[in-house]
């Protein structure tokens, strides 16, 4: 049977549970993307000067 | 004779008069006032003619407005719609580049929670309650989205709440902002936030959506609209369709939506005891989930170097964008040169997800 009492634990642990994971999504995306940005950034040219 | 018998004006009730006192103080107030014009004012029109007498606007299966509302809004069309608007203004960049402000759109949840069981407390149904707690997530489309499929009686009073109290974010928070802060607390300066890349805005709405949508498929039709429309954004290859959501979609579907809203607003549904305590109990939802987002910055603060001004919580209640810009007014007040309105976009945007989340759980249990 559904109470007040459920539906606010459900709602809480739910709520902070798909911030939680969409934090961590976000923290990975931020990873990925600086690497394949790094990946994709072409290399200074090497010094000529001898 | 016929003519005289189908008057309408002799079939007016007291109560039909002060309905069109309502729907004229909500038309001043969008015309004279500007609090949110594009919503008050097909609300207050439909208010007024659905409580002409004989219109039979609102007659079931006949009535032009019950067939905007039906299909609109009891098929769950057009808050979806307007979440595609949304989408297509939003931009994740802020949050993306400060990824922790988004627990604090999920601490001005607390408000919803925290109402919810006061309008348990007050006689109101589980069902109920829920409709009125949304309110405190300060999201229009979603309180009605809830609204129309868990409580349609409170659908008009539930959302008339909630975009009054947007409209009056300005004067609702800063006196609670003022209340939870120290002076040296809302001088505090951020760090500046590091550049989000292209790419990363680009991926942002499919991954949210798979993973939110894993957690709570009840809130598909918010939030799947809602990331469509913000792809359609980043994509930067439909440019016709970005406009269209942003403006001429959601300009149509802004009409039917407050008017259909409106409508729903008769004399004998509105004009009740318990639609005061709806009043009531959704400005304290709003204040409730202020204070939830302020006091969850100053926890984060004892556990971080890197310190958060608190007063960007209180931007985690939705109405976006709104509540950021009253978090700079009110921080500048403090420090003239602390510019806090890109921080305080962050827990803005993560206050609509965790709205939509919260609704989406509500229905899940209750609907």
């Amino acid at each position: 049977m559904v109470t007040a009492f459920s539906v606010f634990i459900n709602g809480i642990s739910g709520v902070f549970t798909g911030i939680a994971v969409l934090y961590l999504m976000m923290k990975l995306l931020a990873i990925v993307a600086e690497r394949s940005t790094a990946d994709s950034t072409p290399s200074a040219p090497k010094s000529t000067t001898r | 004779m016929a003519f005289f018998e189908q008057l309408g004006i002799l079939a007016v009730t007291p109560g039909m008069v002060v309905m069109w006192l309502i729907a004229l103080t909500l038309i001043y107030l969008a015309i004279g006032r500007e609090f949110e014009p594009l919503l008050l004012l097909p609300i207050g029109f439909g208010i007024l003619v659905a409580n002409l007498p004989l219109t039979e606007l609102m007659t079931p299966g006949e009535g032009l407005i019950w067939r905007f509302y039906h299909y609109g809004v009891e098929w769950e069309v057009i808050p979806p719609l307007i979440f595609l608007g949304l989408g297509a203004h939003t931009d994740f960049g802020p949050l993306l580049s400060q990824p922790r402000l988004i627990f604090l759109g999920a601490a001005a949840q607390g408000g919803v929670y925290a109402t919810f069981f006061a309008a348990q407390a007050f006689g109101f149904t589980l069902q109920e309650s829920a409709t009125i707690g949304i309110i405190g997530g300060a999201d229009g489309p979603t309180t009605i989205f809830l609204a129309a499929q868990l409580a349609p009686h409170l659908l008009g009073a539930c959302a008339v709440a909630a975009y009054s109290y947007m409209a009056l974010v300005p004067i609702i928070q800063p006196p609670i902002m003022r209340l939870l802060t120290t002076e040296q607390e809302r001088k505090i300066r951020m760090k500046k936030a590091r550049k989000v890349t292209a790419r990363e805005k680009l991926w942002f709405p499919v991954t949210a959506t798979i993973v939110i949508l894993l957690l709570v498929p009840a809130s598909a039709p918010l939030m799947a609209m809602f990331m469509l429309g913000n792809l359609f954004r980043e994509s930067k290859v439909v440019e016709r369709l970005t406009d269209t959501a942003q403006n001429a979609l959601m300009n149509i579907t802004t009409i039917f939506l407050g008017l259909a809203v409106g409508a729903t607003m008769s004399a004998d549904a509105f004009l009740r005891g318990d639609v005061i305590f709806i009043f009531v109990l959704g400005l304290a939802a709003f204040c409730v989930s202020t204070a939830c987002g302020l006091l969850l910055a100053k926890l984060m603060n004892l556990f971080t170097n890197d310190k958060i001004n608190p007063l960007v919580g209180a931007a985690g209640v939705s109405a976006v964008p709104m509540a950021a810009r009253v978090v700079h007014k009110v921080g500048a007040e403090a420090d003239k040169k602390n510019y806090l309105l890109m921080f305080a976009m962050g827990p803005n945007v993560s206050g609509v997800i965790g709205t939509v989340v919260a609704a989406g759980i509500f229905l899940t249990m209750l609907d």
